[in-house]
């Protein structure tokens, strides 16, 4: 079974090879010179302005959330799909009432505006 | 060493690394990477249990979006979330300790209560038709709760996200009662409230 992931490990290893490379060398490498204006942190080359930390919008809790939900719902898909010939009409209105349920629970997003952007 | 043996060592190193970490970091976002390679060392820790299907839902959906999840929050809370000072520190620790030892102890029961010479795994254990098979023919109603489950989490989050409170909207409708009022009374009474 191992020999079947083995190049999912390979390619976790080569990966993580070049990103820790990456960083160690540009560290190792690269000239240090830093100036007092060097170290400002950078912003389309003006003075910053403004807090340090940005807040973001409540909004993009709810797309995330919303985007987990249908994951989950997707994850769920995969196996039924390699089962559909075996699980037969059972099988379909099984999964027609999950997906029935999660249509009514997109069509009541929908209707909240959780889908809308600006509001 | 075979390689099964290796695989849950390495996976359980950084598991377990990663879970201090989680636990550690006083930076939130921090910990979210930390819990990010657990979680991954995790899915590796699947594999060595024969949950193929598991594992890579795993990746999927922890590592994929709930990870990303917790870093919108950590987003959304902002830099006053860095700071954990807290006075009942030690009391956290120790509810930590004990409930970290009632854990241990009942799996080591769960361990000893085990049979070494357990039959083998059937052929397809873990996989997508095994995992499949068992959930859409024995584990139906389980199954459909799910979907009821993914409703409400749904309904929560619209709720925190955009709904109104019906204290806000006591608020709210006093607020536009008191601007009408003040309205009729011309321009002599203060202003209406800007919207």
């Amino acid at each position: 079974m191992f020999e079947t992931y083995l190049p999912v490990f390979l390619m976790l290893g080569v990966a993580t090879l070049v990103a820790t490379l990456m960083f160690t060398l540009t560290s190792l490498l690269g000239p240090k010179k830093p100036t007092p204006e060097k170290m400002i942190p950078y912003e389309a080359g003006s003075n910053t302005t403004g807090a340090r930390h940005l807040r973001l919008s409540v909004k993009f809790y709810l797309t995330a959330i919303l985007f987990v939900v249908f994951d989950i719902e997707a994850v769920f898909l995969y196996p039924w799909a390699s089962l559909f010939r075996e699980l037969g009409w059972f099988g379909f209105l099984e999964m027609l009432l999950f997906l029935t349920i999660l249509g009514v629970t997109l069509v009541y997003a929908w209707k909240k505006g959780a889908l809308e952007w600006e509001k | 060493m075979s390689s099964s043996t290796l695989l849950f060592c390495v996976c359980a190193f950084f598991a377990l690394a990663g879970a201090v970490g989680t636990v550690s970091a006083r930076r939130p976002l921090r910990a979210a990477m930390a819990l990010l390679a657990h979680i991954v060392a995790l899915a590796g820790l699947y594999l060595t249990l024969h949950a193929q299907l598991l594992a890579a839902i795993q990746l999927l959906v922890y590592a994929g979006a709930i990870v990303v999840l917790f870093v919108f929050v950590i987003m959304l809370i902002g830099p006053a979330s860095e700071t954990s000072g807290s006075g009942r520190a030690g009391m956290v620790r120790m509810t930590s300790l004990v409930l970290m030892g009632m854990v241990t102890v009942t799996i080591a029961f769960a361990i000893v209560d085990t049979d070494p010479a357990a039959p083998r795994l059937p052929a397809g254990y873990g996989d997508v038709e095994g995992v499949g098979g068992a959930l859409y023919t024995q584990g139906l109603v389980p199954f459909e709760i799910i979907s009821i489950t993914l409703l409400v989490a749904i309904i929560g989050a619209v709720a925190v996200a955009r709904g109104k409170t019906a204290v806000e909207k006591q608020i709210e409708a006093k607020e536009k009662a008191r601007a009408e009022v003040e309205a009729r009374l011309g321009e002599g009474a203060a202003p209406a409230p800007a919207e």
